[in-house]
């Protein structure tokens, strides 16, 4: 009895948990990782969006042609039940690792309802950048 | 009691006054900003020149340009060839100022200023009066210097309403031609919508 009375209200807490963790419902046909996947930015991301329930699948940079700039690919998926709404900005630099000013460089409000994906996207506005940093912040509304 | 009473609409106004948001400076087109689904906001603008500079750049025509002619394309880019269709009404150079200056530092192009063109007026008329000299005076056509692009473009919106919920879709447009082939080689269209029953502060 007294674990039938333990057991109902942890096999309820189980099926809300299990319900509550639903999952980006994405096709995709691709069986490997693309080659240009950057595995360390992946983490990086991933650890700034899990603060806000979200998560990062993929990070691709690449150089785009025919213009030769760098540019950024960012998977985010929601797997809440709810819309995630934040602000995101990607902060390119140059070899010598300073910011490359641009009005490329602005903050960027977005949306992700429960069980979708986004992509986050930035071209580097010179031909010099070499690398990124992305930033992140919550929305207030969210 | 009696100091109670006398003091109450002094405590009324300290509270009052502690609630207000003073007027402060804030990051332009920032977290702070205000996002309002009734008319183009700064965030708007800035999203949308951004978005834009990006895939102009992306597809390469002025680097392929350069490439061919051994030499920068000179780019016709007037506030007033961007036609603003939307209720708000907004100065132009909040969306096309930033794409200019980023154009310029980029090193891609060189901005046309003295192209009179059909409307018989030059964006800096002293520069154009100049070239107008330079062309007299060679006389062999080295100094003509009419645009190698034009960017038009167009700001769009359509509105929705669902009890007292507002929904604000804008979309920016933007083409490039080539004057040379006279057809347009570029073009992108950012849409951002909007929802809400209110204005507020932020994304």
């Amino acid at each position: 009895m007294t674990i039938a009375r333990f057991m109902s209200p942890l096999l309820v807490a189980t099926m809300l948990l299990s319900i509550g963790c639903g999952t980006v419902n994405t096709v995709s046909t691709r069986t490997t990782k693309p080659a240009d996947t950057v595995h360390t930015a992946h983490k990086g991301i991933n650890d700034l969006l899990t603060e806000i329930f979200l998560h990062c699948t993929d990070v691709r940079l690449f150089r785009s042609e025919p213009s030769g700039h760098l540019k950024v690919q960012i998977d985010v998926a929601n797997d809440g039940f709810s819309t995630r709404t934040f602000a995101w900005k990607i902060v390119w630099l140059d070899a010598a690792g300073n910011t490359i000013e641009s009005i490329t460089n602005v903050w960027e409000g977005t949306s992700v309802v429960a069980g979708a994906s986004v992509t986050l996207t930035s071209l580097a506005p010179r031909a010099n950048a070499t690398d990124f940093v992305f930033q992140l912040r919550r929305s207030d509304s969210f | 009691m009696h100091t109670l009473l006398k003091t109450l609409p002094l405590t009324c106004v300290l509270l009052a006054a502690t609630a207000c948001n003073p007027a402060h400076r804030i990051e332009t087109g920032g977290p702070e900003s205000i996002t309002s689904t009734s008319q183009i906001d700064m965030q708007d603008a800035q999203d949308a020149a951004s978005k834009l500079l990006q895939s102009m750049i992306e597809s390469g025509e002025f680097q392929a340009f350069a490439r061919t002619h051994g030499r920068k394309p000179r780019l016709l880019f007037r506030d007033h060839a961007i036609v603003n269709d939307s209720s708000t009404r907004f100065q132009m150079p909040m969306l096309t100022a930033p794409i200019k200056e980023e154009l310029l530092q980029s090193r891609l192009v060189l901005l046309d200023s003295t192209y009179k063109g059909v409307a018989g007026s030059a964006q800096d008329s002293e520069a154009a009066a100049n070239a107008r000299r330079n062309a007299i005076r060679d006389r062999d056509g080295s100094s003509d210097k009419r645009p190698d692009f034009s960017l038009t473009g167009s700001i769009n919106e359509l509105t929705n309403r669902a009890g007292s919920t507002r929904e604000l879709n804008l979309r920016f447009t933007m083409t490039l031609t080539d004057w040379r082939e006279s057809a347009a080689i570029w073009s992108k269209s950012v849409p951002i919508s909007k929802s809400g029953d209110k204005a507020t502060v932020g994304f």
